[in-house]
Parts: structure tokens; C-alpha cells; sequence
């Protein structure tokens, strides 16, 4: 039987470098996720997840095991995208290269794939949003966290989520105005 | 139209986050609510569009260099703890060479002092003292009393008497 994340962080803590290590692949491809949504390009995102994780190994010996590991490595990872998004917001005077404008042109959706055109179109509008609306939206949307869990990562109450998440959407819904979707 | 009372609570029926029994009686309102209903749908649709911007899995170069930089991490440590250990190592090494440096040493070495009568012959040509010993062989009469007088009689005599030696 596989041991649990807090067994891992037990041995790691211990010193069995081959525990973090199995925390890394079970845990990496969704902070990725995570990770992508919340930074200007993929190589800041990376950048945030090495921290993460980093931060996670140097922490570990601290965390008392009161939110789940996941948890607990998901705040360091909004905590690091924050940090990372403020410092290169001051050496952005635009938008990022895959950003299209705040609203985009509107286009036919049709039965087909899914075009990268379309996916890089609505992943820029997320990222206008404002940071503690983008945050929500994407932990909510994009990795289906519930509320409770919203709450727990960002330490704020659940009635912030459900405002932020009811204004990120009305905030959406105003950019992508003319996405249609079959 | 004024707004439903049910409509604050739509995002969180939408999202599945409504207690049960707020769920019940949100799914029996709808159907009589145009406005509730126009909502909930623009909610899914938003929610449809928004799945379509889902990131890509990361990619195993990515994974790679996670792993390199935990390692790099974990190595800085082993570094910091070995340094630590060789200074604390090097401590005790500078300590107990001083110690053994400045340490009380064994009396291993006594130079031998012999002991001599008050009067050895040292003493004895200096202060031109000649003691002829009753047992001490007289010079041979050979010798005339001059080279009697320069034979160094203080010599012999001084060597007759018992000289104490301390230990070698």
C-alpha cells in the first residue's frame, strides 16, 4: 500500500530524500496547473513550482499536519505566484506575449478541437482578472476545489470565496463576451 | 424584474456547494424562475468555456529540473551539516593540542648533581688547601720537593675522598 502524503513528509522530514522526492511526481503536475494559470508565461510558472516545492522541503519540519499536504503546498504555491506576478508586473509595461487584448474579438466556436487560438484567448482574459479573483476562479474552475478547501488555501473565510468567486464571474463573463460554445 | 432571492445562492448550487436541503429547493424553483434559470445557465456555459483554457499536464523536462532543484536543496544542506561537523572536528583538534602543549610534563629528566664534600677539589686548588689523607700514597721521592710542590697534590688528594654521585 502506497504511503499517504504525511507519511512522506514524516520520512522526508527524517531525512529519506527518496519521500520528497515521491511527494514531486504525485503532486507537481497539478501544482503545475495551478501554477500555469496563476503566472505571466509557463517559465514563471515553473519558476513558482520549484519554489514551491523548495519551500515545501524547507518547511516541512515545521508543518503540523492541521491542513492536508496538498493543502499546505497549494498555499506556498498561491503565496510564490503572488510574489512572482508582483515582481514581473513591474517589469511588464504590457501585457504578456500570449495575452490578447482585455476583450478579445468574439469568434464562431465550431463542433471541431478545440483550437490553441481559442484556449490561449480565454487563458489571457483569467489573466486580467485581478489577483484575488484570479486565484478563486482558477482553483474553482480549473482544479474543481471546493470552497472549503478555496478557504483553507487562501486563509480567508468561505463567504470571501463565494463574493470573489460571484465577481470574478461577472468580471469574465463581461470580457468573453461573444465566446459562443455548442 | 427584481431579483430572485435564490439568485445569490446560485454559484454555490452551481459549484455544488449549497447545503442539501437549500440544493432541494433550489431545483424545485427553477423551473418556475426564468431569471434563476438564465443565470444557472450562463454559469455552466462559463464554466464550459473556462475548462477549455485548462493548462497543459507539465511536461517531463519540467519534472526534471523540479527534481534537480529539491536535489540541489538537499546537497546544500549536506554541505552546510559537513562544514558544520568539520569546524566543530577542527575545535577539538586545536583544543586538545593545546592542552597536551601546555600540560604539566613528567619529571622524566634530572640532571645528576653529584654531592661532594664541602670541599671538593675545586674548592680545595683555589683556596691552595692541601689535606694529605693518611691512606693516600705520598708522591714518589723521585720527584724533587720543587716538583712535588707543582704536582698537582690537590689532584690526587681531592680524588681520594669519597665523592657521592646522585643517579644517572
Amino acid at each position: 500500500m502506497e504511503p499517504g502524503d504525511l507519511e512522506l513528509v514524516h520520512r522526508a522530514a527524517r531525512g529519506e530524500s527518496p519521500a520528497f522526492h515521491a511527494l514531486v511526481d504525485r503532486h507537481a503536475s497539478e501544482l503545475m496547473r495551478l501554477a500555469v494559470s496563476l503566472s505571466a508565461t509557463r517559465a514563471d510558472a515553473e519558476d513558482v513550482l520549484q519554489e514551491t516545492f523548495i519551500g515545501a522541503y524547507q518547511g516541512m519540519r515545521r508543518f503540523d499536519g492541521r491542513a492536508s499536504v496538498k493543502t499546505w503546498m497549494k498555499r506556498i504555491l498561491v503565496r510564490q505566484a503572488a510574489r512572482h506576478w508582483n515582481r514581473s508586473k513591474r517589469s511588464r509595461s504590457t501585457l504578456p506575449i500570449d495575452a490578447a487584448e482585455a476583450s478579445p474579438a468574439p469568434r464562431e466556436i465550431s463542433n471541431g478541437p478545440i483550437g490553441v487560438d481559442r484556449r490561449m484567448d480565454v487563458a489571457a482574459v483569467v489573466r486580467t482578472l485581478a489577483p484575488e479573483h484570479r486565484e478563486v476562479i482558477v482553483m474553482r474552475e480549473f482544479d474543481q476545489m471546493s470552497y472549503a478547501e478555496i478557504a483553507e488555501v487562501l486563509q480567508v473565510p468561505i463567504g470571501t470565496v463565494e463574493s470573489r468567486l460571484h465577481r470574478a464571474r461577472a468580471d469574465l463573463r463581461t470580457k468573453l463576451q461573444g465566446y459562443n460554445v455548442d | 424584474m427584481s431579483q430572485c432571492s435564490y439568485q445569490s445562492s446560485l454559484d454555490a448550487y452551481h459549484d455544488g456547494q449549497t447545503p442539501p436541503e437549500l440544493a432541494r429547493e433550489i431545483e424545485q424553483h427553477l423551473p418556475a424562475c426564468d431569471a434563476c434559470s438564465a443565470e444557472l445557465g450562463r454559469l455552466v456555459e462559463l464554466s464550459q468555456l473556462l475548462r477549455t483554457a485548462q493548462p497543459e499536464a507539465i511536461h517531463a523536462d519540467e519534472l526534471a529540473r523540479v527534481h534537480q532543484a529539491v536535489e540541489g536543496v538537499e546537497d546544500r544542506g549536506v554541505i552546510r551539516l559537513v562544514t558544520g561537523l568539520s569546524a566543530v572536528a577542527a575545535s577539538i583538534l586545536i583544543i586538545s593540542g593545546s592542552w597536551l602543549y601546555d600540560g604539566p610534563r613528567p619529571n622524566t629528566m634530572q640532571i645528576a648533581r653529584p654531592t661532594v664534600p664541602e670541599q671538593t677539589w675545586e674548592r680545595m686548588a683555589s683556596a691552595g688547601q692541601i689535606d694529605v689523607p693518611v691512606d693516600v700514597p705520598q708522591v714518589g721521592t723521585a720527584l724533587d720537593d720543587r716538583t712535588q710542590r707543582d704536582t698537582a697534590d690537590w689532584m690526587v688528594i681531592g680524588m681520594g675522598g669519597p665523592v657521592e654521585h646522585g643517579n644517572h
